[in-house]
């Protein structure tokens, strides 16, 4: 499955992308080119599973580096046509660069190969660009739940209180928050960082307050009773 | 919440349809102009639970009636590219019109006053449209499970095994082909009743083999 971006700017610049959801990382593959900011030791993630002997560059990093060098020296208010393209249709949206550059970036980050990253796999395969706050968490909750379902199918223990939903995005929150200096560090880039910032947002608004949040998306369900 | 549709056909024809999610079914209006086939008793579902002294038409109907009435004379394989406006995004597709049809259709039913289709409310307020058959089940399913979590919060007893979902498509299954054949009467129209009946197949899918069309996708969490 491929899902290609398509920036088009204003003053005629495009930029494109083709982002394959099943890609497989190559541990074997020659690094020796990649940029000093992608090596795994650089802002490594202190929840970071991934072994300095095998892993020597930081999976996300490497997938995301050419987004970020395209993007880095165009600002973040920058207005942008976007148009996203999937096997079953096509999404348009005139957003800010910020905007645009988050649906990509959460799109590569969810299908990289980071161990921490992989919990938003399912949410990857439905992917819905530009999402709002409130479709983003849920989705993020609905597809949790259908998980347990299978897994309470094949005889696993469900569960059903999103207790794993909320340490999933707590580790999410470690992972946004490492990964955000990583970029900073390397680029202080203005359309990057907040892209990548609102990430951090997210996962630590459903790590601290998820309850809450949902609480609010009840009218979606119940708002015919009322 | 509004959501638009654009039909824009190859001969540079183009409608426009724009659909209020929260619209309220007006009791008072006049409906001694509606066409005859709206008319509640006309192929009435076997498991509608409005009464007859109450809504003389068919809510669900009256919703649709324009949207029919445009399509009737198009053949269902005809190609069209269709834009969705959304607040939150534009969606496009060129489609036969059959498809385009049955996205927009759906979107009419599902925030119709018909108490059965009202089940689905839920989905249309995250409307997707030219849904494929695995993001249809999947979005169903999902959101069921949603809605279950949020009523145990409650203190309500909750659905795990989605038997309340197969039943709600039991039923949709009975109004949709009750539909299919209200319409087929009026207008054996092409586009208009391939649409339907995709619905019709959904349902009856759903309500006679969920945990089998839900196997089927489990590769979509553990693909990894």
């Amino acid at each position: 499955m491929i899902i290609q971006y398509f920036f088009s700017f204003d003053d005629g610049l495009d930029l494109n992308y083709d982002v394959h959801v099943n890609r497989r990382f190559s541990i074997h593959a020659d690094y020796s080119h990649a940029p000093e900011w992608t090596r795994l030791t650089n802002n490594q993630c202190k929840n970071c599973p991934l072994d300095k002997k095998v892993y020597s560059h930081c999976p996300a990093a490497l997938d995301l580096d050419k987004v970020i060098q395209d993007v880095q020296k165009i600002s973040a208010l920058t207005k942008v046509n976007v148009r996203v393209i999937t096997a079953e249709r096509e999404y348009v949206k005139r957003v800010t660069l910020e905007e645009g550059v988050r649906a990509l970036m959460g799109l590569i980050m969810a299908t990289s190969a980071c161990p921490v990253f992989c919990d938003l796999k399912p949410n990857a395969r439905t992917h819905l660009p530009f999402a709002s706050r409130e479709e983003s968490i849920l989705r993020l909750a609905s597809v949790y739940l259908m998980k347990q379902y299978f897994m309470w199918r094949e005889g696993g223990v469900p569960d059903w209180e999103l207790k794993g939903l909320i340490k999933e995005h707590a580790e999410l929150q470690l992972v946004n928050h490492a990964f955000w200096q990583r970029v900073m560090a390397a680029f202080k880039s203005d359309a990057n960082s907040k892209a990548l910032l609102s990430f951090f947002t997210v996962s630590a608004s459903i790590s601290t307050s998820l309850d809450s949040q949902l609480a609010k998306m009840k009218t979606v369900f119940f708002s015919s009773v009322e | 919440m509004i959501i638009e549709y654009f039909f824009d056909f190859d001969e540079a024809k183009q409608l426009h349809f724009k659909v209020d999610l929260d619209r309220q079914f007006d009791f008072k209006q006049n409906l001694a102009d509606a066409p005859e086939w709206t008319k509640l008793e006309n192929n009435q579902c076997a498991n509608c639970p409005l009464k007859k002294t109450v809504f003389s038409h068919c809510p669900a109907a009256l919703d649709l009636d324009k949207v029919i009435g445009d399509f009737q004379q198009i053949p269902a394989i005809t190609k069209v590219k269709v834009t969705v406006i959304t607040p939150e995004r534009e969606y496009a597709k060129r489609v036969t019109l059959e498809e385009g049809v049955r996205a927009l259709m759906g979107l009419i039913m599902a925030t119709s006053a018909c108490p059965i289709f009202n089940t689905l409310k839920p989905n249309a307020r995250h409307h997707l449209p030219f849904a494929s058959r695995e993001e249809s089940v999947l979005r169903s399913a999902s959101l069921y499970l949603l809605s279950q979590y949020l009523l145990a919060q409650e203190g309500g007893e909750p659905d795990w095994e989605l038997k309340g979902l197969i039943k709600t498509n039991e039923q949709l299954q009975l109004v949709n082909h009750a539909f299919w054949q209200r319409t087929m009467t009026a207008f054996q129209s092409d586009a208009n009743s391939k649409a339907l009946l995709g619905f019709f197949t959904l349902s009856s899918n759903m309500s006679a083999s969920l945990q089998s069309q839900l196997v089927k996708m489990k590769n979509v969490f553990y693909s990894s």
